[in-house]
């Protein structure tokens, strides 16, 4: 059991999973997974800050080292971020143990 | 008056049995084989999300797995439970043909309702501020 890691969760708009998982890839991330939902916004928010929210949703959940995970979210925010077609948002939880993980064929990789 | 009954409350619940959200990824056709372990383990809830892996085919060859498409159980256990769900899981992970998959747990700061907390600690004892 390690307790290094952090779990980040990026929700971007529909079509958009690939390439915040690129992006996050770039930055060491080695796999994720992909679920689908659906999105929700006060129609006051929506007016407010003039945007139009697409209510299909892509929730990407990367599993990353601690010492990536600040790279990796600077990575999917240039990438996938609020101010790109993705509009997406990412963040990070903290994890305390974890199993499953196969560190030498990550590391092979490399 | 009202400051003392909510000094001693506080201090109740933080005797209280933490719970951690724990978050399982397996191949879609394991998904109800894991709830079952999971539920040795006094987990009363748990749901499963339906996804898909990320990982390109040169990497799932290594890792032996096949499919892409995956389940995602999210269950909420008991603290003191975690150290053996977790071991279970990490046999089950290596020894399980096309078992293999990836758990972790996310600590949970704050709940509200005794019966939600009765129900996701597996604890009825508990009663309100924390008291058994």
């Amino acid at each position: 059991m390690k307790k290094s890691y952090k779990c980040i969760f990026a929700i971007v708009n529909k079509g958009f999973s690939e390439l915040a998982m690129e992006a996050a890839k770039a930055f060491g991330a080695k796999g994720g997974t992909v679920l689908n939902g659906r999105g929700t916004i006060s129609k006051d928010a929506e007016k407010f800050f003039n945007i139009s929210i697409q209510p299909e949703k892509e929730i990407v959940m990367i599993l990353a080292k601690n010492d990536l995970v600040d790279n990796i979210l600077k990575g999917l925010y240039s990438a996938v971020g609020t101010a790109t077609q993705a509009q997406g948002i990412a963040f990070a939880l903290p994890v305390d143990e974890v199993v499953g993980l196969n560190e030498k064929i990550s590391e092979r990789k490399d | 008056m009202a400051k003392k009954v909510q000094k001693k409350t506080s201090s109740d619940v933080s005797n209280l049995r933490k719970l951690k959200m724990l978050i399982t990824v397996v191949d879609r056709t394991k998904a109800l084989f894991y709830q079952d372990i999971l539920e040795q383990f006094e987990v009363n809830v748990q749901m499963v999300l339906y996804g898909k892996g990320t990982a390109n085919s040169q990497m799932l060859a290594k890792l032996g797995l096949i499919e892409s498409d995956k389940a995602i159980i999210i269950s909420c256990i008991r603290e003191d439970l975690v150290k053996d769900a977790m071991e279970m899981l990490n046999e089950k992970f290596s020894t399980v043909k096309n078992g293999k998959g990836v758990a972790y747990t996310i600590p949970l700061y704050s709940l509200i309702g005794v019966s939600s907390y009765q129900l996701l600690s597996n604890d009825r004892t508990v009663k309100e501020g924390g008291k058994k």
